[in-house]
């Protein structure tokens, strides 16, 4: 920059006040022979900037003519060439033969192969371009390959991307939003081959008429393909077969066009190998949605009482027979409008088999549920969304319309501390709605957006459990045969607002009217099947019968300063809700009612400390009210070892939160980081009592106030070594938490600590090997007031490197092997797990063929045991592991 | 026969007025390989060439390798037409496998760039510094290219805009094509209409290395008497007379009847 302005300053005197400079001389070699093709340069004293030049000719002489104010005494000129060590030399009048003797030097400078002309990463008007041909390895097949490889970015065990730890908001290809949030089919179908580059695009406003009007903190990715990709369609096949105890099967095929009027990604995949293919229809932005359109669903109410999944990768415990049509299709029918159709149809069975032993230490006694269990769950999906977009600069209109048909059956049969059981769940979830955007410019170009989101859900739900259960609590102490649950919520939902927003210079004010109903409805009934083959419904408190309609009139007023360094923006939403509540249940009154003002102010503030560096802090607090489903007070039945109900209706919470972070980044030295801390104290007015009575919980929602508390620090940094080709990132967060919890009325305090710690190393030895390791530490902490002094730890450790090795252009070997260590010190319990796999794939020359074979679980691992623990309860559990798997595969690419 | 060879006379006089002969080899210092693409105007990507520029003491020589990749707007065309390869290879032709493209010869020792251009299978050199003259502008924008500090310059010829990245570590008035002029050596360049050229490879050579030939055996002309001569072979084609090739073989325009 200053060298700029100093030849600014030395034209600009120039212009007023020349003094010309005419210099000319010779050059020659030590033994006086004249230099031809020499280079002369002039430049101002203390730069390398050229103001002027000429090259000797054959008799090696130059003449260099120049104008400027300055005196000679402000200048230097040099002589360069080929074979001799250049010779600067100080000018001493206007018009002077300054000769020059060069000495002849060796070759210093090296010879260049230029690889990659393109920078690896750069970064324009905030967006992030990181080259891909720069990260990709030869073994990458697909763009999500690379992704998890790319620095500041993740990909978790899910799929879903994050950028400097914030999840990514929309995925685009060739600028096209065609999979909405369920991006995991893009990652794992898209070649490599075909990005030339990923593009993270920062402060990111997906509606155009918003941007530079609105700030925005979101992020989202963008794959801009190669000219390749866009000119036909393109097709990925593979079909495998192999033998793990039984024989396996894994097909699948991805039809793909990315051209500039139509994109479109259908698939068709199949498998019992335990590749979870349901990730392909994951929305990874669900919550972000339903914020959006501001309503309260139920979930679903009914479960089989299973246990989490163990920490290890899926595809190790999963067994499974899966099978998902995906359609994807996009049509650009004019500039900037838009019509796509996502349809899935997914049929998913899967079946578990484990034990789990829980226990809850209460001071007098200690609970164990010795729980062992096998489950076969049946989901049948079809998910149909329709969509027009028109995205203008000057307009803008969304309109969505979208249904969802599932069924869910699950047997689970099941012995519990002896005694043995069956439960059979049916579940029927149909899902209609549609969501309408539309914004334009008033003639004072302010912004006036209209929203409207009507829904309808129907959930119903059943549960049989056979034998009869629990005779004393259910049929007086008389056997009975079976024990059911019948249960729905069907629901009305809308949503509508009008928003208007005013930019004068850099504050933008919003203002926010708007109207939202539930219209809901909760029946259920819990019956039994009397040893003569006769229906019971139990009466009086194993039935619900509720009505409820909740309306609120919303209003918001927003404030945000757009400032070059400083981003402000302060909202403060105030609704007026209307509950009507109507329970024909006898423990409440017929009918009751909450009326009052709810309100989430927030407050967030960005300020950019340099050009790629910001600290961003966010203040709000919420006030919401539970749903239906914390309402009611007659018992449900959740599964065969737990009932529920409510003591109260008006189940309100509020929460305040404050976050702060510092995020860091140096695009030339390819460095990310990122750091901060957060609070949140929750404060509500009931709690879950969970009173055991022998082999039946019930979780009894009661008025109570209590406040729990959780501060969080997290941190991460990335970082590219060009010298070792090398993405080393490292992470790590500690949470520390406290509330309130109840079990056979006694009030508990419990402590959660947690702490975690992930380094990531993917080197590149050379053009043949690279490898990869992840290491992740967790250690958690949890104490409670009924044993006080004692704290529950549980320290994982969690290794895995993997070796590629590519001898030939054709053929590629991968080794993987995972270690997972837990270590319990209260008892000086330690478990080792060490699994192993192996890869081998060889690209038939010329035919676009690629063969596979791929052996899963070497050391043939059984089980895999684990330890949790929460406040005072410590659940251990053992699934089992799929055996080893030889599967041979066969890919096309056509 | 006679008569073919008497028809051929203009040109033996024509080429009699050639102002020198073939140059004298001289080991290479420097090879500089570019990578010379060619975009249309909507950005895509139309065709690659791999191309060697050769620097010797006195005098360079810059010549295409012909291997030519096409673009993927190219390889749309061959395909739409037929055209059977394998899918997402690139298209890939070896324009000539003895014969050289895109020859340019410069001449240091008399500051003169010459365009090398054959005629009945032999090269002649004619100079185009006459037609080709850049008056460079130097701007202070830097970059690093290939690992050397260069310098931006830009110039202009005729409707084209020339930008041009040169290093002076390199101290060789020199670069891809005809461009020259400038205190170093050019590492970049590009032009408004879609050509980009970048540096691949650089190597310093020892002083007795000697690459191909390519471009020495020529005879140096004017550029009046090469197209003097060009025209008057057209006509002879045209009129259906034989032309006697340099390596022996005869080409001759079937008339119709």
């Amino acid at each position: 920059m200053k060298k700029n302005y100093l030849l600014l300053i030395l034209n600009f005197l120039a212009f007023f006040c020349n003094a010309q400079y005419n210099l000319s001389g010779t050059v020659k070699d030590s033994a006086l022979t004249l230099v031809s093709g020499a280079s002369i340069t002039l430049h101002p004293k203390n730069s390398n900037i050229i103001l002027a030049y000429a090259i000797t000719n054959n008799k090696g002489f130059y003449n260099i003519t120049f104008n400027s104010p300055l005196p000679p005494d402000s200048f230097y000129i040099k002589a360069n060439a080929l074979g001799f060590a250049p010779q600067t030399k100080n000018i001493s009048s206007f018009t002077t033969t300054i000769n020059f003797s060069l000495q002849k030097a060796a070759f210093s400078l090296p010879n260049i192969s230029v690889q990659n002309t393109k920078p690896a990463l750069r970064y324009k008007s905030d967006t992030l371009y990181y080259a891909v041909d720069s990260f990709k390895n030869k073994q990458d097949r697909t763009i999500g390959d690379v992704l998890k490889r790319l620095p500041g970015i993740e990909v978790d065990a899910n799929g879903k991307i994050s950028y400097q730890g914030k999840g990514i908001s929309n995925f685009y290809i060739d600028g096209d939003n065609l999979l909405d949030d369920k991006y995991n089919l893009a990652t794992t179908s898209i070649d490599a081959d075909m990005v030339k580059d990923v593009q993270v695009l920062e402060n990111h406003q997906p509606i155009k008429m918003l941007r530079n009007k609105t700030f925005s903190d979101k992020v989202a990715i963008n794959l801009n393909l190669k000219d390749k990709a866009r000119l036909k369609l393109m097709g990925r096949a593979n079909m495998g077969t192999g033998y793990a105890n039984e024989m396996v099967y894994d097909a699948a095929i991805n039809l793909m066009a990315f051209k500039a009027q139509y994109k479109a990604i259908n698939s068709f995949k199949a498998n019992n190998t335990g590749k979870n293919i349901t990730t392909d229809v994951i929305s990874h932005n669900i919550a972000d949605f339903l914020k959006a359109i501001d309503n309260h669903f139920p979930q679903s109410m009914l479960n089989v009482n299973e246990n989490g999944n163990p920490p290890i990768g899926q595809d190790r415990y999963l067994f499974n027979k899966t099978l998902l049509a995906n359609f994807n299709n996009l049509f650009t029918l004019k500039k900037d409008l838009q019509v796509k159709a996502n349809i899935y149809l997914l049929s998913d069975n899967r079946s578990k088999d484990y034990y789990s032993n829980t226990y809850f230490f209460l001071p007098t006694d200690t609970i164990a549920y010795l729980q062992n269990q096998f489950v076969q769950a049946t989901n049948k999906t079809l998910n149909i969304k329709l969509n027009l977009n028109s995205n203008a600069t000057n307009h803008y209109i969304n309109n969505t319309l979208a249904t969802e048909l599932t069924t869910n059956n699950t047997t689970a049969s099941t012995i519990l501390n002896k005694q043995n059981s069956t439960q059979y769940l049916q579940q029927n979830f149909r899902q209609f709605s549609n969501d309408f955007s539309f914004m334009k410019f008033t003639s004072s170009k302010a912004t006036l957006q209209l929203n409207s989101y009507i829904g309808y859900l129907l959930q119903p739900e059943s549960l049989q459990i056979t034998p009869g259960i629990n005779a004393n609590i259910f049929n007086n102490n008389i056997n009975y045969q079976q024990l059911q649950q019948q249960n729905n919520i069907p629901g009305f939902y809308t949503n509508h607002a009008a928003i208007i927003g005013f930019n004068k210079n850099k504050i933008r004010h919003s203002y926010n009217i708007g109207f939202s109903s539930q219209n809901q409805q909760l029946k259920s009934q819990v019956s039994i099947l009397q040893n003569n083959n006769q229906w019971q419904n139990l009466k009086d408190s194993f039935s619900n019968n509720l009505q409820l309609n909740r309306y609120t009139i919303k209003s918001n007023a927003a404030l945000e300063y757009l400032g070059e360094r400083l981003k402000l923006n302060v909202s403060i939403p105030v609704d007026y809700t209307s509950i009507k509540f109507n329970n024909s249940n006898y423990i409440f009154p017929a009918a009751d009612n909450f009326k009052g003002f709810l309100t989430n102010p927030n407050i967030m503030a960005r300020y950019a400390v340099g050009t790629e560096n910001f600290v961003q802090s966010s203040i709000s607090y919420s006030n919401n009210m539970a749903g239906i489903e914390n309402m009611y007070s007659g018992f449900i039945l959740k599964n065969f070892q737990q009932v529920q109900n409510n003591q109260f209706v008006f189940n309100q919470f509020n929460t305040f939160s404050v976050r702060c972070n510092f995020n860091y980044r140096k695009t030339i030295k390819i460095l990310f980081a990122n750091a901060g801390a957060s609070f949140s104290k929750n404060n509500s007015n009931g709690i879950s009592n969970n009173i055991f009575q022998n082999q039946l919980q019930q979780l009894l929602n009661i008025p109570f106030n209590n406040t729990s508390n959780t501060i969080s620090a997290f941190g991460g940094i990335s970082k590219y070594l060009f010298t070792w080709h090398t993405t080393i990132s490292f992470k790590g967060n500690a949470i520390f938490s406290n509330g309130f919890g109840m079990q056979n009325n006694r009030l508990i305090q419990f402590k959660n600590n947690s702490y975690t710690a992930v380094i990531n190393i993917s080197p590149k030895i050379n053009n043949a090997i690279n490898l990869a390791f992840n290491n992740t530490v967790l250690l958690n902490q949890s104490s409670n007031s009924l044993q006080p002094g004692v704290t529950q730890k549980i320290l994982q450790v969690n290794s895995s490197v993997e070796c590629n090795y590519t001898p030939t252009d054709n053929l590629f070997f991968t080794l993987r092997a995972d270690n997972f260590y837990i270590h319990k010190p209260t008892n000086n319990n330690t478990l080792n797990y060490f699994f192993a796999d192996a890869l081998c794939t060889y690209k038939l020359p010329k035919k676009k063929i690629d063969i596979q074979l791929q052996i899963q679980n070497i050391a043939n691992v059984k089980e895999y045991k684990n330890f949790t623990i929460n406040g005072n309860t410590l659940a251990e559990t053992s699934n089992i592991i799929r055996p080893t798997t030889l599967l041979l595969k066969m890919f096309f690419n056509f | 026969m006679l008569i073919t060879r008497l028809k051929m006379l203009p040109i033996l006089f024509i080429l009699c007025c050639l102002l020198s002969y073939g140059q004298h080899s001289e080991p290479v210092q420097l090879k500089v390989v570019y990578q010379v693409s060619y975009n249309n105007k909507a950005g895509l990507n139309i065709i690659n060439d791999s191309c060697v520029l050769q620097v010797s003491k006195t005098y360079s020589t810059f010549f295409s390798l012909g291997n030519i990749t096409f673009g993927e707007k190219m390889k749309a065309e061959f395909e739409k037409n037929g055209y059977n390869h394998t899918p997402g290879e690139p298209i890939q032709i070896k324009t000539c496998n003895t014969c050289y493209k895109n020859v340019y010869y410069k001449k240091y020792t008399n500051n003169t760039t010459y365009r090398v251009a054959s005629l009945m299978s032999k090269k002649y050199a004619y100079p185009i510094n006459q037609k080709i003259g850049i008056s460079w502008q130097i701007s202070t924008d830097t970059a690093i290219i290939a690992g050397y500090k260069c310098f931006k310059a830009i110039g202009t010829i005729d409707t084209t805009k020339y930008v041009a990245w040169f290093t002076i570590d390199i101290p060789i008035n020199d670069g891809p094509a005809f461009l020259n002029g400038l205190p170093g050596l050019i590492l970049e360049a590009s032009t408004n209409n879609g050509i980009s050229i970048k540096t691949n490879y650089l190597q310093y050579l020892t002083s007795t290395t000697y690459l191909n030939t390519v471009g020495y055996n020529f005879e140096i002309t004017t550029y009046e008497n090469f197209i003097k001569a060009e025209n008057y072979l057209k006509q002879q084609f045209q009129k259906g007379n034989p032309i006697n090739m340099e390596n022996g073989a005869t080409i001759q325009r079937k008339l119709d009847q």
